[in-house]
């Protein structure tokens, strides 16, 4: 099949599942919730099978790039394009959102199941496929930001990423709790939404070259030099660079950077495989996908790509030191996701492009996958602290095993993070910048730090918990393995499969089929810097196993650090406090406004009718006197217009 | 001559008035009729003045002795006690300022106008009037003549039915009636 | 509004009447004209309207009505009285009936009359009035018939019982009857 046209597909199955699924369950014989599974399956298998025909069409020919567009939006001037676009990168973008996305949707098959069950809704199977709707919805809305080939059409498909995040995220809304950090998640979202679109305006206002002819597509994703050139031209370096700092400014929004990581660990009341998806391996990924597609407009400002690391370095230390703190498993997950990508962001800033783009996959499906091992245990023992746990290596020890994969991996210690660690460090080493080198080793450290405490708390140990064991013996062993369900155990599998495999085997040839900037990164191996890694690591991995596995000596709390990094900074508290003077408190004044002035105009004409009737009604008296009176004041005035009419022209009136 | 028909003009003319005004403000309706009777009178001796005898004849006896008398009597035998407002803002407080209001909006044209030339009054014989009468406006006064005819046969007629019903009833007395009354 | 302008017109008429203030002036005003006359009437007229509008029975209202049909009344006879001249012909005001066809019209019919003989003036308004007394007559003739009806039905003739029109205060003839106790 065509290439395009395959693209096409990718961007229409799954509407074509949401149209099926909305089928009312009465109409089929089958379980609803099968054929709801089925239709997503179908198309995101289908999605996945042809995003490895892409691929391979493009290891052929790696240069190649497919580009088609519609025009949809005409209005003189301002012509908007809608097309898809394949690339190297959005082919292996693609690929990561496919594989995440089937995983997810399996895994959230019986988990979805047994949250509604839980909590004894009264419609399951009409909540269980809104689930499904929305997770196709959002599916359908990050392979539309992947493809999309101009950042109006990127920004649109940003806004329903959002929406769809949102929709995902407070899906249990009766709740309060989790409708107000859905909420939450999505306000903040929307100044990064803001931002960007602010962005969007100043790089369209200057993308008129010198012979005033705006270039079509307006700001080609395909073709970033044309208008990021223009626009540095005409701007000049300090607004171009504001306007690039908007730009960055939305990527940090939604990449849950400082200060603006508050929504990310509100947002872990949503369920879990929907944390998996969008804050594992989609909707996080798609602020550090924004600058990796303008990075060629990004390194015409130098500020700007300074900027970015600083701020990817501080999150990542930060973030990194609060999850040490957390004792939610969730939270320290989403707190390691905004610390990498924080590194992630770094390693943009400092020119090792290849190595974000590399990082970003490796992560977000090790990331996925050390959620849905957190699904699993919530699952089982029904409960998000690991002060309740410990001890679950004697009842389940493929969760360990997969643990240890995840972990392992995101520290860059082995497997899969490995090679992308190795890259971005390499390029550090080899650009010679000392400091963002030694604070990402220092990351690393922190990374180790927080994620195996939390193995060793939920693993090691004994179970303090209320859940019994023993109960999953008499489960059968055909559906499930080690007491978890078949639907729960193999995404979580196939995840830890990729995340131990797939980097090794993407990474020797990872840089000539990225291939974006047409410059050649050279790779230069610098093996004291990997043992030196691998050392501290070590070293790191047996301190936690004495700390929190052994307990052989405990460590002192400093009460305000603590409470300095459990707070997050207060960046919550000031973030609370904006909400409330200036959200709260302006919509009181639109409120009044409306209630007072707007509706007072409707009022107004209202109240005026009334009153007009009510002086026609005092008239009607049932006194004939006063009717009498009436009629002498209408004859009188009768009579007067009759009289100067009568006069009118003459020397007595006109 | 003249001094002596303005000051009659204006003597008569301050007791039309003033009649009128008592006449407004009478609770008893007797007194009412009186005052009435009064400005007929009044506008009789006007007419005199106008050189319009006849009229002013007509005037005494139709009116003075008709209307009159007519109203004087049902004022008699009609009003028992004297009518009490019930209404609280009577009607004369919003009723009078409008009509003053009326007045003066044809007022303000006299008086800037000024009143006019001063005609002098012609005095009409009781020839001229007969041959009016009679000659030019006869059909008029024939009809007049009808229609009162009419009306006063109407109002017999209206008026014995319930007078037939009142004549065929007896006078009794119950036990409980105040006084003997038409049952 | 054309009246507007007849003002402007007018306040520079009312300084050149109060110009002259000699007594002499004065008392010229002061003899009965036209316009005195029909001021009398109007107030009259506006008294007539006031105590209809302020009359609480039936009989009052009559009254009023008789105080409106007599200043009708002297307003035609003044009218008559100072608006005809020597020569038969009659006029409102100066200048109203220029055109000459009315006024040809009008020596025509005087000169038809003139053949008998006998020339005579025009006290036309007197005819009317008479004819106008003769009309009040009739009214208070008949309003006061309709008062008698209402009267032997409903017991009483004030206004605001009267005018709810509720059949309790107005019996009809079967209600009489059955109360009657024939």
């Amino acid at each position: 099949m065509d290439i395009i046209q395959n693209l096409w597909m990718l961007l229409i199955l799954p509407l074509f599942a949401v149209l099926f699924i909305c089928v009312p369950s009465n109409f089929v014989s089958v379980p609803k919730r099968r054929i709801t599974l089925a239709l997503t399956l179908f198309a995101s298998g289908l999605s996945f099978l042809l995003t490895i025909c892409n691929i391979h069409r493009l290891i052929q020919a790696p240069g190649d790039v497919y580009e088609s567009n519609i025009l949809f939006l005409n209005i003189g001037a301002l012509k908007v394009h809608f097309g898809v676009f394949l690339d190297n990168l959005s082919a292996y973008m693609l690929l990561i959102l496919y594989i995440a996305a089937i995983c997810t949707q399996v895994f959230s098959y019986k988990y979805i199941q047994d949250t509604l069950e839980k909590n004894r809704e009264s419609s399951q199977d009409k909540c269980f496929d809104r689930f499904f709707i929305f997770l196709n919805l959002f599916v359908f809305s990050m392979a539309g930001l992947i493809l999309s080939t101009n950042l109006i059409q990127f920004y649109i498909f940003w806004g329903l990423l959002g929406y769809f995040g949102y929709l995902l995220t407070g899906f249990d809304y009766k709740n309060t709790d989790v409708a107000n950090s859905a909420r939450k998640s999505f306000l903040i979202g929307k100044i990064g939404d803001f931002a960007l679109f602010a962005a969007l305006i100043g790089f369209i206002s200057y993308a008129i070259n010198d012979n005033s002819e705006v270039l079509y597509p307006l700001l080609s994703l395909n073709d970033v030099n044309s208008w990021g050139f223009l626009a540095y031209a005409q701007l000049g370096a300090f607004f171009y660079a504001g306007i690039c700092l908007l730009l960055a400014i939305g990527a940090f929004v939604k990449s849950a950077q400082i200060p603006f990581q508050v929504w990310i660990s509100d947002a872990m009341d949503a369920p879990t495989p929907v944390n998996a998806l969008l804050h594992g391996a989609t909707m996080v990924t798609a602020g550090v996908y924004l600058l990796i597609r303008v990075y060629p407009a990004l390194i015409l400002s130098p500020f700007i790509l300074k900027v970015i690391s600083i701020v990817g370095i501080t999150t990542a230390l930060a973030c990194a030191a609060i999850a040490i703190t957390q004792n939610d498993i969730k939270k320290i997950l989403a707190f390691s996701t905004s610390s990498q990508l924080g590194l992630m962001f770094t390693a943009l800033g400092c020119g090792a492009y290849t190595g974000c783009i590399f990082c970003l996959g490796m992560h977000g499906i090790a990331k996925a996958l050390l959620f849905l091992i957190a699904g699993i245990i919530i699952n089982k023992t029904l409960t998000r602290n690991i002060k309740f746990l410990g001890g679950l290596r004697a009842f389940m020890p493929t969760l360990a095993i997969g643990w240890l994969l995840g972990a392992l991996s995101i520290s860059g210690i082995f497997f899969s993070g490995f090679y992308t660690k190795e890259m971005i460090l390499t390029h550090l080493y080899d650009t010679g910048q000392w400091v963002f080198l030694g604070l990402s080793v220092l990351v690393g450290i922190l990374t180790i730090l927080h994620l195996f405490r939390g193995y060793f708390l939920i693993f090691e140990g004994h179970y303090k918990g209320a859940y019994d064991f023993s109960a999953d013996e008499k489960l059968p062993k055909d559906r499930y393995y080690d007491g978890i369900n078949l639907f729960m155990f193999a995404p979580a599998c196939v995840l830890a499969f990729f995340t131990a495999f797939l980097g090794g085997f993407m990474a020797p040839d990872f840089q000539r089929y990225i291939y974006i900037l047409r410059q050649k990164f050279y790779l230069i191996r610098h093996p004291d810097l990997e043992i030196t890694i691998f050392v501290i690591s070590g070293i790191m991995i047996y301190l936690m196993w004495q700390i929190y596995g052994a307990k052989s000596f405990k460590i002192k709390r400093v009460r305000f650090i603590y409470r300095l990094f459990v707070l997050q900074f207060f960046i919550n508290r000031a973030f609370e406090i904006c909400y409330n003077v200036f959200i709260k408190g302006f919509s009181k004044v639109i409120k009044t406004i409306d209630k007072y002035v707007i509706e007072g105009v409707a009022v107004l004409f209202a109240q005026s009718a009334r009153f007009g009737s009510y002086l026609v009604l005092r008239l009607q008296t049932g006194n004939i006197n006063s009717y009498v009176l009436c009629s002498f004041i209408f004859v009188t005035l009768v009579l007067l217009c009759a009289v100067m009419i009568y006069f009118k022209g003459t020397q007595y009136g006109g | 001559m003249e001094t002596i028909n303005t000051v009659i003009f204006y003597i008569l003319s301050i007791l039309c008035v003033a009649s009128g005004v008592f006449c407004l403000f009478q609770k008893n309706t007797l007194n009412a009729a009186i005052s009435a009777m009064v400005l007929f009178f009044g506008i009789s001796g006007l007419y005199f003045l106008l050189s319009a005898p006849f009229l002013g004849a007509a005037q005494l006896f139709l009116a003075g002795g008709g209307i009159g008398v007519l109203m004087l009597f049902s004022a008699t035998l009609t009003c028992k006690e004297e009518t009490a407002k019930s209404s609280k803002i009577s009607l004369k407080t919003i009723g009078a300022p409008v009509v003053g209001a009326f007045f003066a909006i044809i007022i303000i044209p006299f008086i800037l106008y000024g009143f006019g030339g001063i005609k002098t009054p012609i005095t009409h014989t009781m020839q001229d009037f007969a041959a009016i009468l009679y000659k030019n406006n006869a059909l008029s006064f024939e009809l007049i003549g009808i229609l009162l005819f009419v009306v006063i046969t109407g109002v017999c007629a209206i008026l014995i039915n319930k007078v037939h019903k009142i004549k065929n009833t007896r006078l009794i007395k119950t036990p409980g009636n105040k006084d003997s009354e038409w049952v | 509004m054309s009246g507007f302008k007849a003002m402007e017109n007018l306040f520079t008429n009312l300084n050149i009447n109060l110009q002259n203030t000699d007594p002499e002036a004065i008392l010229n005003l002061l003899q009965p004209g036209l316009c005195h006359y029909l001021i009398l009437g109007l107030i009259i007229f506006i008294i007539g309207i006031i105590i209809i509008i302020s009359s609480g029975n039936l009989i009052k209202t009559l009254i009023g009505l008789q105080f409106m049909l007599t200043s009708v009344c002297i307003n035609f006879v003044a009218a008559n009285t100072f608006l005809t001249n020597e020569n038969g012909q009659r006029g409102l005001l100066d200048g109203i009936l220029n055109n000459p066809a009315a006024q040809s019209a009008i020596a025509e019919s005087f000169s038809a009359q003139k053949s008998l003989n006998f020339t005579f003036l025009n006290p036309e308004g007197q005819a009317i009035g008479l004819i106008v007394t003769v009309f009040t007559v009739i009214n208070a003739a008949a309003f006061l018939g309709l008062i008698c009806a209402i009267f032997f039905k409903c017991k009483n003739i004030e206004i605001s019982p009267l005018s709810t029109l509720k059949s309790a205060d107005c019996p009809t003839d079967q209600d009489l009857e059955n109360e009657s106790g024939l």
